[in-house]
């Protein structure tokens, strides 16, 4: 089964391929191919190469040196129309100048299977019919394209690359003019397309790195017209490398096999009081901290957090936004040594918060360890004492909360007034956030 | 064409019968214009003549030397028979000129634009007509060839504009896949060959000035039957070729990028269109003139009446382009009352330039070219 797996041939194939435009190298030296029945999306920032690989691999543009092929015959000496019928490319954008009617729009797709006298026979006009139908149009094909919207636009385009009958299909960023629902519809039909048959595949170029975790099988990572990686989404969408590529600072989340990527704030757009940011520790966990962590960071305070479990779910944000703080195992009750790491951030903050979190026999020694640091710092109760609903320590947290407001602390109601409440304090010394950034992707 | 379409909201009739029933409409127009004008020309003739002798000819009779069909008086002079079938002669072939010139341009003037995809693309836009003046000045002022021939003026002027367009397409096949190139290229040429042309007219002697000015401005009076055969083969041949490329055409609407990806040699089929597109246009030059607007506004009227599909939009331009020309060159025969002839390129002028704005402004509006 692998040997026969192994000598498949693959559908299209780059050898050393590299595209010079206007005597500036573009794409260097690129080599991979496209399995049959796999989506491979092309990812990377504007100007990374990803359109001039889609259009390398159309005959569209001459390569300086190397080779494309497909199924195993070279690219750039085929007939135009031999080429049509096994490719279909759908270009970024493309403003029809007349107002042909869908049908006939879609029916263009046909013509590398035409004579030369352009005659449509009955297979034709089904092979159409068909497009129409499953691209979900039959109802516009008496209209003209200029009347439809963007996203219908888009599926007619989509149409009459189905109406080409070519095995592969070659997108570039087709879901950039579309809405969210138009989008995954438009990926979905992708999906269907390539899984329809062993012969097809879908190779497209996207700027939703989300997008091309959720529906490719493969990701070619560009950066200046050089491939950084090429694999599952899973095995290359780190963090590290969408710094690497796109100069950003992503966060990754994998969870059931599916790859999340979140944008953290990037740094050119970190409001301005950075510098001055207080430095913050919070008390928090079981989400509680939720609502205040990405705030204060956003905020440009030095935020540090605990003491958490490992895996509660204020820990996994934490993680992500680079939140330092005393860690303990999964589902234990604070150790000491932990407590003694969290007294250390007690004594470094310049301010306290804690939480409206849930206390409980595992967590009530944060409570117990933050009283001395309350009467020589700002410390904010957020939400008040705890009820019922949020005390499982028999009245012990409502008390010690008491305490806490004896020595000082101060009630908020929520995070807004939190934010207004630190913001009142004037500067801190705080670090500048950038170091944090570099700090977590070096 | 395009058998089995049936798609829902199309009224179940298919697209060809439009386009046959906008076709019948302007052929059963060409021909009412075309037997109504029979009579027109700088000599009249009473339209029950015209009519007689029309159907004299049309059931195959040759003139019979002693046998005049009908009875005659043109201006209250009682005329010999003959005279009169030579001035229905003459007349035929001017009106049938006309026609063929005013289809060869519109064809040339929607190939062009859509080639061009440029609303106001039309058929002179390759430098064609400077050209083809720059040719028969070389007849009229240069004394090249008889100056008085009726093929002699026609093939100077076709050489003129033939060589220009070759021209123009040849430097711009220097930079190949840029239409700009290509029309920028025209336009300079058009402009170097007019300057030389007015130059050339300005130092040239009154005599030959008028001659070469009234070819210039466009007429069919000097129309021979050696002119319309030549002319109907060339458009017939020429048309038919560029009405059968309509796919491409709309291929080309839609952008070169994906006209490549769909297997369109998009720099070769653009190459054969414009030399067709030339060539009937230098015909047309040839024997007329340069006229204005024709090429411009017959194929914007097509798109109005039946949309905007080169394949039925090239064949109903060129019927309606014949229409429009063999109209304009009755009223510029009228116009001037009995005798009076006005060149026909003012009277296509005079009506196409407020069409002409209409479509610059209808366009805006987003319907494109």
């Amino acid at each position: 089964m692998n040997s026969l797996l192994r000598s498949e041939p693959t559908l299209l194939e780059f050898q050393g391929v590299s595209v010079e435009l206007g005597g500036r190298p573009v794409l260097h030296n690129l080599s991979f191919s496209v399995r049959p029945g796999e989506i491979l999306a092309l990812v990377g920032p504007n100007g990374s190469g990803k359109t001039t690989l889609l259009r390398t691999a159309l005959g569209l543009q001459r390569s300086a040196s190397g080779a494309v092929h497909i199924h195993g015959e070279r690219v750039d000496q085929m007939p135009p129309r031999e080429r049509a019928r096994r490719m279909a490319w759908l270009p970024q954008s493309e403003a029809p100048a007349d107002n042909l009617t869908v049908r006939d729009y879609v029916a263009l797709g046909r013509y590398p299977h035409l004579g030369s006298l352009g005659t449509e026979y009955p297979e034709d006009a089904a092979v159409v019919d068909r497009a129409l139908k499953d691209s979900g149009l039959e109802p516009f094909a008496a209209r003209g394209v200029l009347t439809l919207s963007g996203g219908e636009r888009q599926r007619v385009l989509f149409a009459r690359a189905l109406a080409q009958e070519a095995p592969l299909l070659l997108l570039d960023e087709p879901t950039t003019h579309l809405d969210v629902s138009y989008q995954f519809q438009m990926m979905e039909h992708l999906t269907t397309f390539a899984r329809s048959s062993r012969e097809r595949a879908v190779v497209l170029s996207l700027h939703d790195l989300n997008l091309a975790c959720r529906y490719a099988d493969r990701i070619l990572w560009l950066a200046a017209g050089r491939s950084v990686a090429l694999g599952t989404p899973q095995e290359t969408t780190t963090e590290e490398r969408i710094y690497r590529v796109f100069g950003i600072d992503a966060g990754v989340h994998t969870s059931a096999g599916q790859v999340v990527v979140f944008p953290r704030r990037p740094p050119a757009l970190t409001p301005a009081p950075m510098r001055g940011g207080q430095r913050v520790h919070v008390i928090c966990g079981g989400g509680s901290g939720g609502p205040l962590l990405q705030g204060l960071v956003d905020r440009g305070h030095e935020v540090t957090a605990g003491a958490l479990n490992l895996l509660d779910s204020d820990q996994v944000l934490c993680e992500r936004l680079h939140i330092p703080g005393p860690l303990e195992s999964p589902f234990s009750i604070l150790s000491e040594p932990t407590r003694a790491t969290h007294r250390d951030y007690l004594s470094r903050a310049e301010v306290i918060v804690i939480a409206p979190l849930v206390v409980g026999p595992g967590n009530i020694a944060n409570l117990d360890d933050v009283r001395p640091y309350v009467s020589n710092r700002p410390t904010f109760l957020v939400g008040g004492p705890p009820g019922p609903n949020r005390d499982y320590t028999g009245g012990r947290a409502a008390s010690e909360y008491r305490s806490l407001q004896e020595a000082g602390a101060r009630e908020v109601a929520d995070a807004q007034a939190l934010f207004e409440e630190i913001g009142r304090l004037g500067p801190g010394q705080a670090r500048p956030r950038s170091d944090v950034r570099e700090g977590a992707t070096a | 064409m395009r058998p089995e379409r049936t798609a829902p909201g199309d009224d179940g009739v298919h697209p060809l019968w439009g386009t046959l029933r906008t076709a019948g409409v302007l052929l059963g127009l060409l021909a009412i214009t075309l037997v109504l004008s029979m009579g027109l020309g700088s000599v009249r003739l009473p339209l029950q003549d015209d009519a007689a002798i029309f159907l004299y000819r049309l059931t195959g009779g040759m003139y019979p030397a002693n046998a005049c069909p009908v009875p005659f008086t043109v201006d209250g002079f009682t005329d010999p028979c003959s005279s009169l079938l030579i001035l229905w002669n003459a007349r035929a072939a001017e009106v049938l000129l006309a026609i063929l010139v005013g289809s060869a341009l519109a064809v040339a003037g929607g190939t062009m634009q859509g080639v061009f995809r440029n609303p106001l693309a039309d058929p002179y836009l390759l430098g064609i007509s400077s050209g083809g003046g720059l040719g028969a000045m070389l007849n009229v002022v240069g004394h090249l060839g008889e100056t008085q021939s009726d093929i002699f003026l026609p093939l100077f002027a076709f050489l003129g504009a033939m060589s220009t367009a070759l021209l123009v397409l040849a430097m711009a096949r220097r930079r190949p896949g840029s239409r700009e190139t290509l029309l920028l290229t025209g336009v300079a040429l058009a402009a170097l060959f007019g300057s030389m042309l007015t130059m050339v007219l300005e130092l040239s002697p009154l005599y030959d000035l008028q001659a070469l000015t009234f070819w210039l401005l466009g007429s069919f009076g000097a129309a021979s039957w050696t002119q319309v055969g030549l002319a109907a083969a060339a458009t017939l041949a020429g048309g038919a070729l560029l009405a059968l490329q309509g796919r491409d055409l709309n291929l080309l609407q839609i952008g070169d990028e994906t006209a490549r990806g769909l297997g369109c040699d998009v720099d070769r089929v653009r190459r054969r269109l414009l030399l067709l597109a030339s060539f009937i246009t230098a015909v047309a030059v040839a024997f007329s003139g340069i006229i204005a607007f024709v090429g411009l506004i017959s194929p914007h009227v097509v798109r109005r009446l039946h949309g905007p599909d080169y394949r039925s939009l090239l064949p109903l331009a060129g019927l309606f382009g014949g229409l429009f020309m063999l109209v304009s060159d009755d009223v510029a025969d009228t116009i001037l009352g009995g005798g009076g002839l006005l060149p026909v390129g003012v009277v296509t002028a005079i009506v196409g330039a407020p069409f002409f704005l209409w479509v610059l402004f209808r366009t805006r509006r987003g319907s494109g070219p």
